[in-house]
């Protein structure tokens, strides 16, 4: 009985792989020929307000060094899931300079401030908290002077930007993480997302 | 109740509008110095909330000095992982993470420093929070003494040489090169920090807080023990203060003094605690101007009281007055009517003559008066002739209107001192005070000629008139005035006997001529 089950088990599971790297394979050459991807933060904030904040030099990103600070459970807790690792997908690949990928596997880039390249930009490979949130520098400095949270373009304060954000990399292409939103949603409000 | 109200009306809304004013001006004044006790509340308040802001300025200053301060800015500033400082036992003083001060500080590398297997000062490598840092414990001295141990972690998730820990990365020994530099300029900062920070005094601040400040008497800070622990008053420093000392907000007096105390629970202090306030100020403005408003009041309530009184009074006095004069009128009308009433019965009616019954009497008492002063006095009796016929042939109503006109003739005729009335039917009689018989005999010719001297007009009708009189004078026989009369009456008869027309003295004063 318990060999029958492991093995169907076994069974599953090479199937499953099989069927994600075939499906790997042929989304990332679907990924390829699409138009270029629009950069999260804008394609949520809209053009003009995209160009306003950013524009600003209020909104920099300053990396889940200083999220740490104040919210220690938080970096621990991401450092155990998949999106602080989202670089290591792609990085020893041929994709690891590819913008199309780099919009959804580093924090803030093809904005200003944001992730670069790994030999400019170590600190904020792989989707941190910023990713999600946008820029913290305001947010640090809101903080550090009021003693009190707000200050993102895309904080917990506006939920429909947050999940448009989450929607803008979590395409129908690449929502294989998750079946439903709302529930995958919420388990991310807490710092370990299980 | 209504005859009360009727009678006392003015009085009692009067007393109700004093009263009223008088409780208005104490309401009044009861506002007036809660809105003092508000404000002074308020003001104290205030200079609570500034002295807090100062506090918390102060404690800013020093922190600048402290390490927390220095941590906090460092770690927020630079690419510093982490960032400790750390007592010689083990208690993490300071913290880029507030939640672990105070909390000891477990690692295995520093168990093995504070075991003695391992030294201070030496970079080593480790994970923290899955995230492989470079490391050093670096020893803070005074004097040789260790008083402090600087725990500082970077992030080298990005130098390649990561694991290598003999050989590290030419890159990561210029940051370990960097860091050094950088924990020195720490350790003097450190030193210089804490030498300074033994320095300042609370108490000094706050004193000369009170100082420069106008109305405060003193400011202490003091524990939930109730013990004085910071004072502007450094006296007072340690003192112990019953629980029952702290009522809310109260006007108090010391030595003589006004003195409004606050007391501000929780105040935050800079090492975490929360302590409570005590604020004395100076209340003698409020005490001077609630006894203002309180004279005020008073001087407007006294001055609603007199007023009513004075109107109440003024009131009083012009009721009586009109209530005299009202009096005096009625009894002027009183007397007036009464006259009137008088006249009327000693009158008559037809020709306004005195009447018979006040003719004899004034005969009576003339009579008698003049036999007393021995004093002339003459009467005579007039009576119209053919009277009867005249009423016959003219009526009564020219009858009447004969006895009218020939009375005004008569009248006419007479002295003011005369005195003359219808003795009844076409009779009239005239006494003449002191008169002698020769000028009474004079008048009545006189009137004799002037009652014929022109007819009666009666409507279109002339009725010829004539009169026939008898005189008669005051004799020392005489024993009464019936005499006199008689005697004139029969001197009447003597003129109706001759002829009519004429005047007749009666023959007894003849008689003495």
């Amino acid at each position: 009985m318990y060999l029958q089950t492991f093995l169907v088990r076994i069974t599953l599971l090479f199937v499953y792989t099989a069927a994600v790297w075939c499906g790997d394979d042929q989304r990332i050459a679907d990924e390829l020929k699409s138009p270029p991807v629009e950069i999260p933060l804008k394609s949520v904030l809209g053009e003009a307000a995209y160009n306003d904040a950013i524009g600003s030099n209020e909104y920099r990103y300053v990396g889940n060094d200083k999220c740490r600070l104040c919210h220690r459970d938080f970096f621990v807790g991401r450092k155990q899931d998949h999106h602080d690792h989202a670089m290591d997908y792609i990085k020893e690949s041929e994709y690891s300079n590819n913008p199309k990928c780099l919009v959804c596997h580093a924090t803030g880039y093809g904005v200003k401030t944001g992730f670069v390249s790994m030999a400019q930009t170590p600190r904020l490979a792989n989707v941190q908290c910023e990713g999600c949130h946008g820029p913290g520098s305001n947010h640090l400095k809101i903080a550090a002077i009021e003693k009190k949270g707000g200050g993102f373009l895309s904080g917990t304060d506006r939920p429909d930007r947050l999940k448009k954000m989450c929607k803008s990399c979590h395409t129908a292409r690449w929502d294989r993480s998750y079946t439903d939103f709302e529930s995958a949603y919420n388990k991310y409000k807490k710092a370990v997302p299980k | 109740m209504i005859q009360f109200w009727k009678k006392y009306n003015i009085p009692v809304l009067l007393v109700v509008l004093g009263l009223s004013i008088s409780s208005m001006a104490f309401y009044n004044y009861h506002v007036q110095k809660n809105l003092l006790l508000e404000q002074m509340k308020n003001d104290a308040e205030d200079i609570v909330r500034s002295i807090t802001a100062a506090m918390d300025r102060f404690h800013d200053i020093k922190s600048t000095m402290s390490v927390q301060k220095l941590i906090s800015d460092v770690s927020l500033g630079l690419e510093i992982f982490e960032f400790r400082y750390i007592e010689p036992n083990g208690t993490i003083r300071n913290s880029m993470f507030k939640e672990e001060i105070g909390q000891v500080y477990e690692t295995d590398q520093f168990d093995r420093i504070i075991d003695g297997n391992s030294s201070l000062g030496k970079f080593f490598f480790e994970t923290r929070d899955y995230v492989p840092v470079m490391a050093i414990f670096y020893p803070i001295k005074i004097n040789g003494e260790l008083i402090g141990i600087i725990d500082l972690a970077v992030d080298i998730s990005d130098y390649k040489a990561v694991g290598n820990k003999q050989t590290p990365d030419v890159s990561l020994l210029r940051r370990q090169t960097d860091i050094t530099n950088l924990l020195k300029a720490i350790e003097g900062s450190i030193n210089n920090s804490t030498l300074i920070y033994s320095k300042t005094d609370l108490n000094d601040f706050l004193s000369h807080y009170v100082e420069t400040a106008k109305n405060i008497i003193q400011i202490s800070l003091v524990n939930h023990q109730g013990k004085i622990v910071v004072s502007s008053n450094k006296t007072m420093v340690g003192a112990n203060l019953r629980h029952a000392d702290f009522p809310p907000p109260i006007l108090t007096e010391v030595d003589g003094q006004p003195i409004y105390r606050l007391v501000m629970p929780n105040v935050a202090m800079i090492d975490g605690s929360n302590e409570e306030l005590l604020l004395l100020t100076d209340a003698a403005p409020y005490v001077r101007n609630e006894q203002r408003l309180l004279a005020t009041a008073l001087s407007t309530a006294g001055i609603a009281i007199l007023f009513a009184l004075f109107i109440a009074r003024a009131i009083y006095f012009s009721a009586i007055n009109r209530s005299r004069d009202e009096k005096e009128r009625l009894e002027g009308l009183v007397k007036e009517r009464t006259h009137e009433i008088e006249l009327l019965s000693k009158t008559d009616a037809l020709t306004g003559l005195w009447n018979r019954g006040h003719l004899e009497e004034m005969m009576e008492r003339e009579f008698k008066r003049a036999r007393r002063y021995q004093h002339d006095m003459a009467i005579f009796v007039i009576d119209l002739d053919h009277f009867k016929k005249i009423n016959d042939t003219y009526g009564h109503l020219g009858g009447d209107e004969v006895l009218r006109q020939i009375s005004r003739r008569v009248s006419s005729c007479l002295r003011t001192t005369d005195f003359i009335g219808r003795y009844g039917g076409e009779e009239i009689v005239v006494i003449l005070s002191e008169t002698t018989i020769d000028t009474a005999t004079d008048i009545a010719h006189k009137i004799c000629v002037l009652i014929a001297s022109e007819p009666v007009l009666f409507g279109e009708t002339t009725i010829p008139v004539t009169g026939s009189i008898g005189i008669s004078a005051l004799r020392p026989e005489h024993n009464n005035y019936e005499e006199i009369f008689s005697e004139a009456d029969d001197a009447l008869y003597i003129s109706k006997k001759e002829g009519r027309n004429r005047v007749t003295v009666s023959m007894h004063n003849v008689i003495m001529i």
